[in-house]
């Protein structure tokens, strides 16, 4: 198994990774790696700006309040618009904060203290309760809150077009094309916190976006000029079981979508021509954090905030089930939709799960270990110690699944591995301190080689291509015939961390990890 | 023996016993133990847990509770008698207010309607007479001196009888029959389990009338029904004030909602099992020898029928054509050509419906709105035709007569100048291209069906039986898509996070552009340029070089 040790050293202060060459992240100083990036681009790259603008974040609106606000009224009246604005829970707030304004007053807040305290004690004995709604939901916060400050806290990119829509801290959303000047702003009083968007496939114009209401469709139209979309251009898809959505994930051909949402586990799916939707499956297992549809369309991955995940397969929606042990942080398919990578919250390890085609979901019994990817001190090109790994904020794999990339939570490095799933799996990561990565993001529609999108803490969005010859076919000309038929596997297995690699054979391959040249992936 | 005529008898009878069988043990079985409980808490006073389980399990087996039953089983023979008879796969349009009545009016109608509050009527009395001992069942007279039975008896039925008036002039009148399919087909037990849910519960009880401000405007109607009738008869019309009492407010609040849940979820198993998805054979043995039987459980012969079998079959062709690897089998024998003789029969078998389908849509659609581009039908020249003649051989010029239809239409339309008339027979706005609109279901699937094998025929197609046909599905698509882009935009919109829903005929409008759009950019993205090197007509070839710049919106 691989482990972090293997990667090459990072470049020294003052450079940053540029491009793919050979099989080697190359590193050159800010000014030169941007022109060098455009240059490898072309007409192909795209800026991604904040314009003129101040950018405000959404989750700072509150504050502005008690800068304006003349404190006139009675310390009753004030309470009670505490009450009609926030609740009863607020008013109560609102009630300790006044003083000196008589005795009734002082009972009633000594006595709204008491309620307090006891509210904040039943609160502490609930938490201390296994609820698996109360359990690791770091997945399901609003992307403003997950990202760290900057104005762009993360990218999506169109899959057939050299298009790019990016979340802004505002919960606005701009969309870049290459090429192309304008950059529509889509803005609408529904859209807040945003917590996923998604390009619809084949087609050029509809994207979704799951916030606090639903899901909102935008339909953008590719030739219109118009910078700022008005509210037709919007439809609210809304189910009362999954809103506010946590997790949305488009069905390969694109004509329906499922999504996730709320406090319960209910798995909606929708039909966006027609604006129906069914629920397909409402078990136990709390909150869904994460669901995606695999390439093929033939299975659905669904984490859930407590320590289990279950694969659907889409005909008549039974499952199997994994139990983990600890909640899932980020999981991607392989582009044929056999394989499965994903890391769980606590765990620095990647798991991979094979699956076989046929009837049923077809899943390997247990999950294997692929890469170590514990925190490890290694030395930059200059000699000094950085601290690499740790648990894993993000995976990101591209439309060919060659090239893998991985964002942590409390290191500045983004990894990046090399990949092949027929029948190898190959490393080779990269990373700079001062900047942390905040969301990755592959091009889809290059016919070679790839593009990895980066979105750091400061906000910028820098792009890395990676120029290579590829190994994978692609999904659309794969010939299905070659599929093996014939393996089963049971359900409900436990997931066992310890098994050695070549344990699951057959179609899904056993992904045998070797070491490769490192290489090293800064920011700006 | 004809494909429906086979789908009838195999297929949909099952899933009405079945249906229906579902519907007793959920409806029956459940309200039943609900009325039970409320009997022996709240009526007898028993608060014993040990007891009040014991009391549930000894009533349900009580003969004369037995025997009721009898009730609710007639009750929901009769509404899925009425279900069965009235269900329908395309919404109804009214193309003017006459129509409208015309519908409210027939026999028809208020036949089954008059059913389903009958049937209500008897199931409210049930419900109660299980709950309360106060309040008899329909068949048990009254005592002599119990000046409440019979009021409590009336108010109930006539409570009940107003929530099945409500649900049926729904039903009839709103599209309530309308069957479609859902998005995605899970197992029953899922679907029944999220329709029993407190949400779907609380919706029907808001629906079917069993919300605050409805069971007040009936209790208000009753009342000054009851006053009127006393009034006429010089009876005393103080004594129906007291059917204010509470024991009677709390029954007729049970049963109204027990029945608004119980049609409710009705209406909501019979649409699940009904659209069950069917899987239709491609191909049989019998395709061998195709003279030997023409009419046959084939996916081809389905595809042309008419109906929920037309609509479930373009439903599996869908499922078929979609890139699920899991259909790969099914999709090759699309694929496959027949031994000996090498023909693509069943891709033809497939492609013909549909392709017949699109066209014929996309005709009735030009002929409403621009039949200026339809193709002229051959003028036939005026003396080619044996002109009728006298005795001499001259030619008589005599008007033909005018058909009675004719007459007719010339008549409606000349009334149309008056205004009474005008109110009735003037056509509502766009109700004909909203008619049209209301049957595009099969016409969406078959989009997608096709648009899902021509690009799968790329890589599966061996012998390249779809080829020769890419050309005409996509000039096909190419006009039946600037058909309905010449339409305009839908003229109701909404705002979204309003909770408006649009009409179902409105929303099929915009999922046929959506769909056709897919489709298109489907096929252009997985054929790429070669696209443009097919002998189509120049408009679709510019309408093809778009899709492949993804230029269309």
């Amino acid at each position: 198994m691989i482990n972090l040790e293997h990667l090459h050293p990072p470049p020294g202060c003052g450079h940053v990774t540029a491009y793919e060459n050979d099989g080697r992240l190359r590193a050159l100083h800010v000014t030169e790696a941007l022109e060098t990036t455009k240059k490898w681009l072309g007409g192909q790259f795209i800026e991604v700006t904040v314009g003129q603008e101040p950018v405000r974040t959404a989750h700072s609106k509150q504050e502005a309040r008690e800068a304006f606000s003349a404190h006139t009224e009675t310390p009753w009246q004030r309470v009670m618009f505490a009450y009609y604005e926030e609740g009863w829970e607020a008013s109560l707030q609102e009630m300790i904060k006044g003083k000196d304004e008589g005795s009734l007053y002082q009972v009633a807040s000594t006595m709204a203290s008491v309620i307090l305290k006891v509210c904040g004690i039943i609160a502490k004995a609930q938490a201390l309760l296994p609820s698996p709604k109360r359990s690791g939901s770091s997945a399901n916060t609003p992307l403003v809150l997950r990202g760290s400050g900057g104005s762009i806290v993360s990218v999506a990119w169109h899959p057939h077009t050299n298009t790019l829509a990016a979340v802004f801290c505002d919960d606005t959303v701009r969309v870049f094309a290459a090429g192309r000047s304008i950059t529509p702003l889509l803005k609408h009083r529904l859209q807040k916190s945003i917590t996923h968007i998604a390009w619809m496939p084949y087609s050029a114009s509809l994207m979704a976006v799951g916030c606090e209401c639903g899901v909102l469709l935008w339909t953008l139209d590719p030739v219109n000029v118009v910078t700022r979309p008005s509210g037709s251009c919007v439809s609210l898809l809304a189910h009362p079981s999954a809103t506010p959505i946590n997790s949305l994930t488009w069905h390969p051909k694109g004509n329906l979508f499922a999504c996730v949402g709320g406090s319960n586990s209910q798995l909606v799916v929708w039909d966006v021509g027609r604006e129906a939707s069914v629920v397909v499956h409402s078990g136990t297992g709390g909150n869904i954090s994460l669901v995606l549809w695999s390439p093929d369309s033939s299975r659905l991955f669904v984490a859930y905030s407590s320590k289990i995940m279950r694969v659907f397969e889409t005909r008549s929606w039974t499952y199997e089930q994994w139990s983990l042990e600890s909640p899932i942080q980020s999981a991607v398919w392989s582009s044929l939709g056999h394989l499965l990578l994903f890391v769980t919250q606590d765990d620095p390890v990647l798991y991979y799960l094979g699956f076989i085609p046929g009837e049923g979901v077809g899943g390997t019994q247990v999950a294997a270990q692929v890469a170590d990817l514990t925190q490890t001190l290694v030395s930059d090109e200059d000699g000094e110690e950085v601290s690499v790994g740790g648990p894993v904020k993000q995976l990101a794999w591209d439309i060919r699944s060659e090239r893998l990339a991985i964002v942590f939570r409390d290191t500045e490095f983004v990894v990046l591995f090399h990949t092949h799933t027929h029948p190898t799996l190959h490393l080779a990561p990269g990373g700079e301190p001062c900047q942390v990565p905040v969301s990755v993001s592959f091009q889809k529609n290059l016919p070679n080689g790839a593009v990895l999108s980066v979105v750091w803490s400061s906000g910028q969005v820098q792009h890395i291509p990676m120029r290579y010859s590829s190994r994978e076919p692609l999904p659309s000309t794969l010939n299905t015939s070659t599929f093996n038929t014939s393996i089963r596997t049971t359900h409900n297995s436990i997931l066992n961390c310890s098994v050695p690699l070549n344990t699951s054979m057959g179609y899904a391959g056993s992904p045998v990890t070797s070491p490769l040249i490192g290489g090293i992936f800064t920011s700006p | 023996m004809k494909p429906e005529d086979l789908f009838s008898s195999e297929v949909l009878l099952w899933r009405y016993v079945r249906a229906l069988a579902c519907l007793l043990l959920l409806q029956v079985v459940a309200p039943m133990a609900v009325c039970n409980l409320y009997h022996t808490v709240v009526a007898q006073r028993i608060l014993n847990p040990i007891t009040v389980t014991t009391n549930l399990l000894t009533s349900c087996i009580y003969p004369t509770k037995l025997l009721r039953l009898v009730v609710p089983a007639a009750c929901f023979v009769i509404l899925a008698r009425v279900h069965i008879k009235s269900y329908t796969v395309s919404a109804w349009v009214p193309l003017n207010r006459w129509e409208k009545w015309r519908r409210v009016l027939s026999l028809t109608v208020i036949l089954r309607s008059g059913l389903i509050m009958i049937a209500c009527a008897l199931l409210a009395n049930f419900y109660t007479s299980l709950a309360h001992p106060d309040f008899p069942f329909l068949v048990i007279p009254c005592t002599p001196g119990d000046v409440m039975c019979y009021k409590r008896k009336t108010v109930i039925i006539y409570m009940g009888a107003y929530v099945g008036y409500h649900y049926a002039y729904k039903y009839f009148m709103l599209n309530g029959n309308l069957i479609t399919p859902t998005p995605a087909h899970p197992r029953k037990l899922q679907l029944i389990k999220a329709s029993l849910s407190l949400r779907s519960t609380r919706e029907a009880c808001n629906t079917h009338g069993a919300n605050k401000l409805s069971f007040l405007c009936a209790i208000c109607i009753y009342m000054a029904a009851a006053i009127m009738i006393n009034l006429i008869y010089d009876g005393n019309w103080q004594e129906w004030l007291v059917i204010f009492d509470l024991p009677l407010m709390m029954m007729t609040l049970l049963a109204t909602v027990l029945l608004a849940i119980s049609l409710s979820l009705f209406s909501q198993v019979f649409h699940i099992f009904i659209t069950e998805p069917v899987e239709i054979p491609v191909a049989t043995a019998e395709d061998s020898n195709p003279e030997a039987e023409t009419d046959s459980w084939r996916l081809s012969n389905a595809l042309s029928s008419s109906g929920l079998l037309q609509l479930l079959a373009f439903w599996d062709l869908k499922t078929l054509a979609s890139s699920d690897p899991m259909n790969f089998a099914r999709r090759t024998q699309v694929f496959c050509i027949s031994q000996p003789g090498g023909h693509p029969r069943n891709w033809m078998g497939i492609m013909n419906p549909s392709m017949n389908l699109i066209r014929k849509f996309c005709e009735r659609l030009k002929r409403h709105n621009c039949p200026e581009d339809l193709p002229k039908p051959p003028v036939v020249p005026a003396g080619a035709a044996s002109a009728p003649t006298d005795v001499n051989k001259n030619e008589v010029v005599k008007p033909p007569p005018v058909p009675f239809k004719e007459r007719a239409v010339k008549l409606i339309m000349s009334l149309k100048r008056y205004p009474f008339f005008g109110y009735f027979l003037s056509d509502l706005p766009d109700a004909t291209n909203r008619s049209i609109f209301a049957e595009a279901l099969p016409v969406i699937w078959a989009v997608q069906a096709l648009g899902d094998l021509v690009t799968a025929s790329f890589t599966e197609d061996k012998f390249g039986v779809v080829q020769r046909n890419i050309p005409d599905i996509l000039m096909a698509f190419t006009q039946l898509q600037k058909v309905v882009d010449g339409l305009g935009r839908v003229t109701i919109s909404r705002r979204p996070g309003t909770g408006e829903a649009l009409p179902s005929e409105l929303q099929l409008r915009k999922a046929l552009r959506f769909s056709l759009r897919s489709a298109l950019y489907t096929v252009t993205t997985t054929f790429g340029d070669t696209v443009l090197a097919m002998p189509v007509s120049a408009e679709c070839q510019s309408k093809l070089q778009s899709y492949l710049q993804f230029k269309e919106g």
